[in-house]
């Protein structure tokens, strides 16, 4: 092994002119090589992030699209939205009128004394717009998550609670009143739903309200307005739906079950206008628009590499063909002395090796240097070049044995 | 003396995609220790086909070649040429990047001698063919056809075989060049008790040796014996 070494080294530095254009040949291929593999890295990160990038939202509304609030979304379609293994951060909201303390609505009159407050069932405060977290102070040990659950809690807004003298940890009793839709969904009619004790976990103040409805003095928890329907035995109905993709590679599945189990229909325009939340749109144009373009550009670049190793192997084959031409009678004159056709075979290929794995070093560091390219991809091209240089030296070298060694020696100089 | 190598009907047959060509036609003949050896013929006979075959390059399409009773088929012909049996070329073919006594280091380099060892028997050998240690860390291009030539047989007796095969050794040398050379290979021969057998067509080199074989279109015959 010794000697092994000893001679690979010894002609590598003896053949110093030789060397150096191995080397800077390898070197050249081998950032070639690495703005292939970073650009086939760099698509195929970018296209893995997409979705990180590129959120998909989608907004349920009414069948011609005109509306995104003040509907009636029924309860298996808020459900199967949230129960859908396709879909992150489904906010849905229910909107109510209340009042404090308990009464009775009978005429317009007594509608404008005691039922003048508006309110919001929320499973999470992103479900309007103007209501931040920031905006929200709850009440020590309490979070957003509460919103999450069916707890008797409600968040007031700072005014309101200013101006009824309350305070967070304060409990008070409201009488909510809920939007009932005609079954043709193209009236809206106000009626009691339940009075209860609320307990004040947050106090709210809104920010940008952007919404068509008035905004909300209070919010509950949107399974705790659930059950409050449940248990006046109403049928709920959410008034505005939407969430987020949470795998946009899997749209056309989300899009089935919408469809199929949640029964939503795609936004037709021309339909006439109707209060029920039936229509789901899908904002994917510039995600799919982004991810086939992407996906296109990876597809080019991966079919590239068949041909790029081609290249590289024709490389290597062309290097050690031409370096060994003139080599020919020190290959006969080593078999001539004993060497065998493998020896001889390993220690050329062994120069070759050293020659092309310092070449995918240096490479690599000049990669770095000029284009700041990543290990992996270093080490990718590095491994690439190498193997694709090596597999074409080893062609160069199996037709050197095929040589005479006699004939090549006997040539009468 | 004990018959060092025999060929028994040896015939080669050159095959291309195309055609074949016979090259040495049953050739039988024998060679010993301690003897000079030519075959002469002229270009093409089949002379240096059958320098090959005794060099363990290649092996007869037909007939036995045996050195000390081992067919050369089934021998492992690299050892061979590593220990045994070593070539002599009319163009020396030394290693061009290798110093002269590095070219004579060689062979023990591949025989696993230590670094100390090979330099001072590399030295004997050199002394031995009459090169002056001036030239030992020279280059083969600078140093004389001549000396070339000292240097690879120093190479070739490196080895510590008992063969010795030259193909036209005296070829790109002067007369008195020739003179020294074909000395060296008999006292090689006479004295060290090498078998060396000398391809050439040097009337000169072939007066010198012990033996003479004649090759003409792949046969050989004996020329004087």
């Amino acid at each position: 092994m010794r000697v092994f070494i000893r001679q690979t080294a010894r002609n590598i530095v003896r053949h110093p002119y030789k060397s150096i254009l191995h080397v800077l040949i390898g070197v050249l291929t081998v950032l070639i090589l690495e703005l292939y593999a970073g650009n086939l890295d760099s698509t195929k990160s970018q296209l893995a992030h997409l979705p990180e990038v590129l959120t998909v939202p989608a907004t349920i509304s009414c069948l011609n699209g005109s509306m995104r609030e003040c509907l009636a979304i029924r309860e298996d379609r808020v459900m199967g939205v949230r129960e859908s293994e396709y879909v992150k951060d489904p906010a849905f909201t229910v909107r109510l009128r209340f009042g404090f303390g308990e009464f009775n609505v009978e005429t317009a009159k007594d509608a404008v004394t005691y039922l003048n407050h508006y309110g919001r069932g929320m499973n999470m405060l992103k479900g309007i717009s103007g209501v931040e977290r920031e905006g929200v102070t709850f009440l020590e040990g309490v979070d957003e998550s509460i919103l999450e659950t069916s707890q008797k809690v409600c968040l007031m807004e700072e005014s309101l609670l200013e101006e009824r003298g309350l305070q967070l940890g304060d409990e008070v009793k409201l009488t909510l009143y809920y939007y009932r839709c005609a079954q043709e969904g193209s009236e809206v009619f106000i009626e009691p739903l339940i009075t209860d004790t609320y307990r004040i976990v947050g106090s709210l103040r809104l920010g940008r309200y952007q919404g068509n409805w008035m905004p909300p003095e209070t919010i509950l928890p949107l399974d705790c307005v659930r059950e409050a329907y449940h248990s006046q035995g109403i049928e709920f109905f959410a008034d505005s739906g939407s969430f987020v993709v949470k795998d946009p590679f899997q749209l056309n599945a989300l899009k089935k079950q919408m469809h199929d189990e949640a029964k939503f229909m795609s936004v037709i325009t021309r339909a006439e206008f109707r209060y029920n939340g039936n229509a789901l749109t899908i904002m994917d144009e510039s995600f799919i628009r982004s991810a086939e373009l992407l996906s296109k550009n990876l597809a080019l670049l991966r079919g590239m590499l068949p041909f790029v190793l081609a290249i590289i192997v024709f490389i290597g084959y062309l290097c050690s063909y031409l370096s060994l031409q003139s080599r020919r009678e020190e290959y006969a004159l080593m078999r001539s002395l004993g060497t065998g056709r493998g020896r001889s075979f390993l220690l050329l290929f062994g120069e070759t090796a050293l020659l092309a794995a310092l070449s995918g070093f240096l490479g690599g560091a000049v990669g770095v240097f000029l284009f700041g390219t990543a290990a992996r991809v270093w080490a990718f091209s590095g491994a690439l070049f190498f193997a694709a240089f090596m597999a074409g030296t080893a062609a160069a070298l199996l037709l050197l044995h095929r040589l005479s060694v006699m004939e090549i020696l006997t040539k009468k100089d | 003396m004990g018959k060092m190598i025999e060929a028994v009907n040896v015939s080669y047959i050159y095959q291309t995609k195309y055609q074949k060509t016979k090259a040495l036609s049953e050739v039988s003949c024998s060679f010993e220790r301690g003897k000079v050896y030519a075959i002469t013929g002229k270009s093409g006979s089949g002379k240096s086909t059958f320098l090959s075959l005794l060099a363990g390059l290649d092996v007869p399409t037909e007939g036995t070649l045996t050195v000390e009773g081992e067919d050369t088929r089934k021998m492992n012909r690299d050892a061979y040429r590593l220990n045994r049996a070593s070539v002599i070329y009319q163009a020396f073919h030394l290693f061009p990047l290798l110093t002269v006594m590095e070219n004579v280091m060689f062979p023990m380099e591949l025989q696993h001698v230590p670094m100390k060892e090979a330099k001072t028997r590399a030295r004997e050998y050199l002394e031995k063919v009459g090169l002056r240690e001036t030239l030992y860390k020279k280059m083969p291009s600078m140093i004389s056809g001549g000396e070339q030539q000292r240097v690879a047989i120093a190479r070739a007796i490196a080895a510590g075989g008992e063969i010795l095969l030259a193909d036209e050794p005296t070829g790109n040398l002067d007369s008195q060049n020739e003179k020294v050379i074909v000395e060296l290979l008999c006292k090689l021969a006479h004295e060290d008790n090498y078998a060396v057998i000398v391809v050439t067509h040097n009337e000169a080199v072939a007066a010198a040796v012990d033996v003479v074989y004649g090759m003409s279109d792949g046969s050989l015959s004996v020329v004087r014996g």
